[in-house]
């Protein structure tokens, strides 16, 4: 064997393009596995979304578009919290975690890359289940001030990516097993708002819905569908994108006590 | 009947990995209290609150056939996963017994579920059960709760030619959610899924449910009650039929580690 | 294969090194596990290094705190001159580990996305980590089958292509952990070729093997760990015939003679008695301190009638192995 060329000094990230190239590398490798996995995630949405539909039949147009918008995300979070959960604990059951552990980019990015992959295939599933409501329904979609609409589910999206992100390293971190993401789903949409309005909860149940981010970027979703303006529907983008800045800061810790616990103990639960 | 009951208890124990406390408070505590929270709420925002009352009996009752199907289902997929498939296959032990054993223990999860959504029902959404003819709503419960496990079991042996168990988890919920009147009437679907809701578990036996809930007499809902156990005992034998022939396949093909 | 000239320094230094693994309870620790109990040994730079030890020796663990997977009770570890726990991020662009197995590849990825996916790991633009999984696949000898998804790889063409993972980053040391288990004669063989080879370039090469052969073919230095304890250390030579191995007598006997084993075994100057066959006839094979003595006791004990043949040679490998994790 020839002996290799050894590496250029261009392969040193300039300008931390390293993390960047890490990120894009995981993205790719999650999105080739998972659409080679044939696991029909897509087509296990559909009967879902012909419910959702149905209660949008004969809904005024306002709840429509909401039920439409808000099924978008609700299956993104169902499938996004559910794989990215996992991600982790699969990572470390097919023999991963050593060589990712040890990349310069750290543990953390080489999982966020993957969960935006999740977050894409998600996406898609969940444009898929929107079309079903939105034909059901009509097509009786009504979006003032469009600009200002795409923003919110921007802001909203990158709530939904973040909140789902910090369950990788979380449920590793407190121990949490299988099945439990049953709960974990359906927690997420009562609590935040993508079906029904945050309003809608009980009294004593709406404060939990202050520490969900998606909580408060779908009130900003409907303050835009009312026309309310804009310094109103800002604040509650400020507050989404504030609390998911917490929840990367969780998931951040989180990532840090796993890899500890790898380093300390030799495995990641610490037992 | 010792084995049996050994088999029961083992597979459960071994099989079930959502006996743990997470997973128990998720699946069996949390969820279906959560579901019925969920498509309540949504129901009177989308301006059905004269439906709401039946979304949550729906639920209630579908909360029964989602936790059953999943550990049955459970059962059969780590079975073969763990590699015993084989073990299984090559023992002298009845083959109903071992087919049977694996609902055994799931049963009780089932009332469980049950008895939690009905329970948040009336503490948080309001309902009023002071109608009930609490002796109907008894058997449609234990009815609807064997021809859940029949409707398991049978889908559990897919499960045994296909790998992805989650997915047929999710379908088989799904078909149910969608069909048998849980949220949309029966009567609203197209022809031919009308058809097919008669023969789903759950359709028939919801119909009785809802019955005992509004003060009717046993004998409104004999007819339904009678069928929801003809198809408990239909699935049963097309399940364990099914069982028997996946075995024998599997024998001559050599795929009992194979599959899709 | 010597070490490099002039290279100043160990590749390895582990001095005093120790790992207690504990059972974590709700209050305070449980059961303590001493895995690593203050083993020292030094590796040369350019040169292949063995670790051999029973299942639960401690090589593996070894191996961890040396690739800044796991960090050492107390005691140290330098690799390349730098300390494995608080100079871990600038060690690990230096160094390659490959744990082998089935695990550590996505099945669904062909070899050249594994490949490229773990360039992006270690930072690599794009481009270059096509490259370098290009390279490398010929390298390996997987070029004809880049394409192909991992999981339709045989386990041999599996070992490959860690082992094209491992040179991702040209590391300077290099980290095998059983590397050969679980492959066949050729594949195992085509592997083993492949190690001077990574020494000759300047490589150090740190591996575990339950293989006495291969240790014996291509390490350099061998280290037999054993209950986390270093039992032995120096060359295979050293080992084979220093530290008081003794001497090995291959007695073929006529007639079985399974009485026989208890009353050599009685024998001080006896270290061991296998029992096997050499073809049709019984065979014991024996390691004694005192290869005369012992064969007249032999010839006393068997009778001239039952020996087919008793022969004196120096004790293999394996032998000098098995005496010493006893």
């Amino acid at each position: 064997m020839d002996r290799l060329i050894p590496l250029a000094s261009s392969h040193r990230p300039l300008l931390r393009l390293g993390l960047l190239y890490t990120i894009l590398g995981s993205y790719r490798q999650s999105a080739t596995e998972g659409a080679r996995s044939r696991n029909l995630r897509w087509l296990q949405r559909i009967p879902m979304a012909i419910v959702w539909g149905w209660f949008a039949v004969h809904a005024d147009p306002a709840v429509a578009t909401y039920l439409t918008i808000g099924v978008f995300f609700a299956v993104v979070w169902f499938e996004a919290v559910f794989v990215m959960g996992f991600s982790l604990t699969g990572e470390a059951f097919q023999g991963m975690i050593e060589v990712e552990i040890t990349s310069p980019s750290g543990l953390m990015t080489v999982l966020f890359g993957k969960g935006l992959a999740t977050a894409a295939d998600a996406a898609r599933t969940g444009l898929m289940s929107s079309a079903i409501v939105a034909i059901m329904s009509g097509l009786a979609i009504q979006i003032p001030q469009p600009p200002t609409f795409v923003a919110s589910l921007v802001v909203a999206f990158v709530a939904l990516i973040a909140t789902s992100f910090v369950f990788a390293p979380l449920i590793v971190v407190v121990g949490g097993a299988a099945g439990f993401y049953n709960a974990i789903r359906p927690f997420g949409i009562v609590f935040g708002g993508f079906l029904f309005p945050i309003s809608r909860l009980p009294e004593t149940l709406q404060p939990i819905s202050w520490f969900v981010p998606a909580a408060w970027s779908m009130n900003a979703m409907i303050l835009t569908i009312q026309g309310a303006p804009l310094p109103d529907v800002a604040a509650h983008w400020v507050a989404a994108l504030a609390l998911s800045a917490v929840y990367l800061l969780i998931a951040w810790w989180c990532f840090k006590v796993v890899e500890k616990r790898i380093l300390i103990h030799g495995s990641m639960t610490g037992a | 009947m010792s084995n049996l009951f050994t088999q029961i208890y083992l597979s459960y124990k071994a099989l079930f990995l959502w006996l743990n406390w997470p997973g128990v408070i998720g699946n069996i505590v949390a969820r279906p209290m959560l579901n019925v929270a969920m498509f309540s709420l949504v129901g009177r925002f989308a301006g059905h609150p004269e439906a709401t009352q039946r979304y949550v009996l729906g639920m209630a009752l579908y909360s029964i056939v989602e936790i059953v199907t999943g550990g049955v289902i459970q059962s059969f997929s780590y079975e073969r996963g763990f590699g015993t498939l084989p073990l299984i296959y090559c023992s002298p032990a009845s083959r109903w017994w071992i087919y049977a054993a694996r609902s055994g223990m799931h049963y009780p999860n089932g009332l469980v579920c049950f008895v939690l959504s009905v329970t948040f029902g009336a503490i948080f959404l309001g309902f009023d059960y002071s109608r009930t003819n609490w002796a109907l709503l008894v058997i449609a419960v234990i009815v609807v709760t064997l021809s859940s496990s029949a409707y398991a079991l049978l889908i559990g042996n897919i499960t045994l030619l296909y790998r992805n168990w989650t997915a047929i988890y999710s379908f088989a919920g799904s078909a149910i959610l969608l069909l048998t009147g849980v949220l949309i009437p029966v009567s609203v679907l197209p022809v031919p899924l009308q058809a097919l809701a008669q023969i789903l578990p759950l359709t028939h036996g919801l119909e009785a449910f809802r019955a005992a809930f509004a003060g009717a007499d046993i004998t409104v809902a004999t007819d339904a009650l009678l069928w929801e156990i003809a198809i408990a005992l239909a699935y049963g034998v097309v399940g364990f039929v099914s069982f028997r022939l996946i075995e024998e396949a599997a024998r001559r093909t050599g795929m009992i580690e194979a599959g899709i | 294969m010597n070490a490099l000239p002039g290279k100043a320094g160990p590749a390895i230094e582990v001095t005093e090194l120790r790992r207690v693994y504990f059972d974590n309870k709700l209050l305070g620790r449980g059961r303590e596990t001493v895995a690593l109990d203050g083993i020292s040994f030094s590796v040369e730079p350019g040169s292949v290094f063995g670790l051999l030890g029973p299942n639960g020796a401690g090589k593996t663990t070894t191996v961890r705190v040396l690739t800044t997977l796991l960090t050492p009770t107390s005691g140290q570890a330098r690799v390349l001159g730098l300390e494995v726990v608080r100079q871990a991020q600038m060690l690990r662009p230096r160094i390659a580990f490959i744990f082998g197995g089935d695990r550590g590849l996505y099945g669904r990825l062909t070899g050249s996305e594994n490949l490229r996916y773990f360039a992006a790991l270690h930072q690599l633009s794009p481009r270059e980590a096509k490259r370098r999984a290009g390279d490398l696949l010929e390298q390996v000898g997987l070029s004809g089958r880049g394409d192909t998804l991992v999981e339709q790889y045989s386990r041999g063409m599996k070992q490959r292509l860690h082992l094209a993972r491992g040179l991702l980053i040209d590391p300077e040391v290099l980290f095998l952990d059983e590397p050969t288990i679980g492959l066949d004669p050729a594949g195992a063989r085509d592997l083993r070729r492949l190690v001077p080879e990574l020494a000759a370039q300047g490589k150090t090469v740190l591996l575990t093997t339950h293989y006495m052969y291969e240790a014996d073919a291509i390490c350099d230095r061998i280290a037999i760990i054993n209950k986390g304890e270093l039992v032995a250390q120096g060359t295979p030579a050293e080992i084979k015939s220093g530290f008081g191995m003794g001497s090995v007598l291959d007695v073929v006997l006529r007639q079985p003679a399974s009485e026989l084993v208890p009353a050599l075994e009685k024998i001080e100057e006896i270290e061991y008695v296998d029992v096997g066959a050499e073809g049709p006839y019984p065979k014991l094979t024996i390691l004694t301190t005192d290869a005369t003595l012992t064969r007249a006791r032999i010839e006393a004990l068997v009778g001239e009638t039952n020996l087919e043949r008793i022969a004196l040679r120096a004790p293999t490998l394996e032998e000098a192995y098995l005496k010493l994790v006893r």
